[in-house]
C-alpha cells in the first residue's frame, strides 16, 4: 500500500517495528548476556540484568567439558550430506514433476503432499523400528537418509515450481543441438534455476543443522552427538550450568545467522519465484 | 521437436518414474516404512525391548484412551494449535502490511524476523525456560529491577500458566515464517487497487477489509492449514520447556508418544498414538489438498 496516510500510520509502523524487534532480539541477549556470566551470578536471586564480570573465558572452557569439536564436525557432515543428497535427489523429481505428463502423476504430487504432513516425530517409533533392523542407529550416515527422506517432498515441490518458470525452447534448442535430455537439464536446466536451488539448499541445511528429536533418539553414542543434542549435557539433574548452555547455543546459532547475513535474498526470493506456496 | 520426444509408445511413458527413482526409494524406506511399521505396531503385542509378540490386537487403542490424562493430552493439543495459529495469523497479518510499506526500520525488522526462523527449535526452547524461570529467570529479573513486581512471579508453576507460556514461545517461533509468506501475497497485489480506491476517498480501513484482506485470502487459507500442520507436529518446545510436567498436564499428543515410548517403553501403545496421529493429520492433509486446489482454479 505504497500511499501515504497520517503521521499516526506513520509512527504505529515505527512503533510495530520498534517492539518486533525488541522481542526477537531478547532472547538473543539473553543468551550472550548469559553465555559470559559466571556460576555464581546465574544463580544469584534476582538475576542481574548485565553481566557484572564478562568471563568471555566460558568460550574456552567450555571445549573441554563436552567433546565439542566432534560436535561441530558431527553437525557438519549431517547437514553437508543431508543437504547434498536431498538436493541431488530433488533435482530429477522436480523436473519430472515440471515437465512430464505421467500416468499417475496426480496421485503422486498428493502422495508428495500427504508425505509433507509427517514430521518424523509422529513416526518416532517405526523409525527407530526401521533403524535398528538397518543397523543404522548411531549412525551418522542413517541420520542423513533420514533428514533427506523428509526434505523431499518441500524440495521437490519448490524445485518443480522453479523448473516450472524456465521457458522450454532453450532445452529443445539444446536437444536439437544433440544434447541428451540429462545433458540439457545439467548444461541449461540446472544453471537457469540455480536461485531456486539456492533456495532450497538453504532450506534443506538450515533444517539438517537444526535436527534434534531424530538425533535424540537414535544417537547414544557421545561422540556421534550433533551440536544441538550435545547440549544436553549440561542439563543436569539438579541443576543446569547455563552458562555452557548459551555459549555452546551461540556458537551453534552464529555460524548460521552470518551466513544469512550474505544470502538473506535467497531464502525468501527463490520461495516465491518458484510458486511455492507456504 | 523430434517424433520421439513427442508421441512415446507404452513403456517410455513410464520415463518419469526413473527420473523420480531416488526420491521415490528415499520416501518409501524411510517415510512409508516407518509409517506401515507404526500401523502394524498399534495392532501388535509388543515387548518392552520394541519386538513384535502376535499381531492383531486394539489393547494398545484400550489402553492409550483408558489413560485418565489422555483426553487432557487432546485437549492440549487442540488448544495448543488452534491458539498458536489464530494468534500468529493475526500478528503476521499486522507485520506483513507494515513491512510492505517503505520506512526506515523496513530492513532491519526483516532481518531480525529471519533470526528466530534460522535458529535451532531445541535452543530456542532453552532460552526461554531458562528466561522463564521463577529462581533467576531474565524475564524475572528485569521486572524485579525495574520495579514493575515486587516479589518473582512462578511462571511455569501451574500448568496453566506454563501452558500459556508455551503458547507464547509456539507463536514467537512461528510468526516469523507466516510473516514472509503473507508479505509475498501482499506484494503480488496490484498497486492500481489502492490508488483507484485512493481516489475514491477509501481511507485506510476501507482498503484493508475492502481490497488487501479479501485479496490476501487464498494465501491466509494456505497458511493456517499448514501452520495447524506445523503446530500438531511440534514437540521439542514442550519437550524441552515442561516436559508435560506437571504429570502430563502441559502434554501433547507428540510430546506423549515420546514419553509412552522413550521413558515408559511402551512401544505399542506409542504406536497407538502414533496412528490416532495420523488420522488427524490425513483429515488435515485432504483439507489443505482441496484449499490447495481451489487455489489454483480459482
Amino acid at each position: 500500500m505504497n500511499v501515504n496516510y497520517s503521521k499516526w500510520f506513520r509512527a504505529a509502523l515505527y512503533i510495530i517495528a520498534a517492539i518486533t524487534c525488541l522481542i526477537i532480539l531478547y532472547p538473543y541477549v539473553v543468551m550472550f548476556f548469559s553465555s559470559v556470566k559466571g556460576m555464581d551470578e546465574i544463580y544469584r536471586i534476582p538475576g542481574t540484568l548485565l553481566p557484572e564480570k564478562w568471563n568471555l573465558s566460558n568460550y574456552l572452557t567450555v571445549w573441554k567439558h563436552i567433546p565439542l569439536g566432534y560436535y561441530f564436525r558431527n553437525s557438519a557432515i549431517v547437514a553437508c550430506g543431508a543437504t547434498a543428497l536431498s538436493i541431488t535427489c530433488a533435482i530429477p523429481t522436480g523436473y519430472a514433476l515440471a515437465r512430464m505428463n505421467f500416468p499417475g502423476k496426480k496421485g503422486f504430487m498428493q502422495f508428495i503432499i500427504i508425505t509433507q504432513m509427517f514430521a518424523p516425530v509422529v513416526l518416532l517409533v517405526g523409525i527407530y523400528k526401521i533403524m535398528m533392523t538397518f543397523h543404522l542407529t548411531n549412525s551418522l550416515f542413517g541420520l542423513i537418509l533420514l533428514i533427506a527422506a523428509f526434505n523431499q517432498a518441500f524440495s521437490s515441490w519448490l524445485l518443480s515450481g522453479t523448473f516450472a518458470t524456465i521457458s522450454r525452447e532453450l532445452e529443445e534448442a539444446a536437444t536439437i543441438d544433440g544434447c541428451t535430455r540429462l545433458q540439457a537439464v545439467i548444461r541449461v536446466i540446472i544453471p537457469l534455476a540455480a536461485p531456486g536451488i539456492v533456495t532450497a539448499v538453504i532450506h534443506a541445511f538450515i533444517g539438517a543443522w537444526n535436527e534434534y528429536t531424530l538425533t535424540l533418539v537414535l544417537i547414544s553414542d557421545t561422540y556421534k552427538k550433533s551440536l544441538n543434542v550435545g547440549i544436553r549435557a549440561f542439563f543436569g539433574y539438579t541443576n543446569v550450568e547455563w552458562w555452557y548452555v548459551f555459549t555452546c547455543s551461540l556458537l551453534t546459532t552464529l555460524p548460521i545467522l552470518l551466513l544469512f547475513q550474505a544470502i538473506d535474498k535467497y531464502i525468501v526470493g527463490g520461495l516465491t519465484a518458484g510458486g511455492v506456496k507456504g | 521437436m523430434d517424433a520421439r520426444i513427442r508421441k512415446k509408445p507404452g513403456i517410455a511413458r513410464f520415463e518419469a518414474y526413473l527420473w523420480m527413482l531416488p526420491t521415490l526409494t528415499l520416501v518409501s524406506v524411510f517415510v512409508l516404512f516407518p509409517v506401515l511399521e507404526s500401523v502394524y505396531m498399534s495392532f501388535s503385542k509388543v515387548s518392552k525391548a520394541g519386538i513384535i509378540k502376535s499381531f492383531g490386537t486394539l489393547d494398545n487403542f484400550r489402553y492409550v484412551l483408558k489413560q485418565p490424562v489422555f483426553p487432557r493430552v487432546i485437549v492440549n493439543t487442540v488448544v495448543w494449535t488452534v491458539l498458536i495459529v489464530l494468534i500468529s495469523i493475526v500478528i503476521s497479518i499486522t507485520l506483513a502490511i507494515v513491512l510492505n510499506e517503505r520506512f526506515h526500520l523496513r530492513r532491519i525488522t526483516r532481518t531480525m524476523l529471519l533470526f528466530p526462523w534460522a535458529t535451532s527449535g531445541f535452543i530456542t526452547a532453552c532460552v526461554w525456560k531458562y528466561a522463564l524461570d521463577y529462581q533467576y529467570g531474565s524475564v524475572n529479573a528485569l521486572l524485579i529491577r525495574s520495579g514493575l513486581v515486587k516479589k518473582n512471579i512462578n511462571f511455569l508453576g501451574n500448568a496453566d500458566s506454563a501452558f500459556a507460556w508455551l503458547i507464547f514461545v509456539g507463536v514467537f517461533v512461528t510468526v516469523p515464517f507466516m510473516t514472509f509468506t503473507l508479505l509475498s501475497g501482499l506484494q503480488s497485489i496490484s498497486v492500481d487497487y489502492y490508488e483507484a480506491a485512493t481516489i475514491d476517498g477509501a481511507g485506510f480501513w476501507d482498503k484493508l477489509f475492502k481490497i488487501t484482506l479479501p485479496l490476501l485470502r487464498p494465501a491466509i487459507n494456505v497458511t493456517i492449514v499448514l501452520n495447524v500442520i506445523y503446530c500438531f507436529n511440534s514437540f521439542v518446545f514442550v519437550h524441552t520447556i515442561t516436559g508435560g510436567t506437571p504429570a502430563h498436564r502441559t502434554d501433547t499428543i507428540m510430546t506423549y508418544l515420546y514419553w509412552m515410548a522413550f521413558s515408559k517403553g511402551n512401544y505399542g501403545a506409542a504406536a497407538a498414538i502414533s496412528v490416532i496421529g495420523f488420522i488427524v493429520l490425513l483429515i488435515f492433509s485432504v483439507i489443505y489438498m482441496n484449499v490447495q486446489m481451489k487455489e489454483e482454479t480459482a
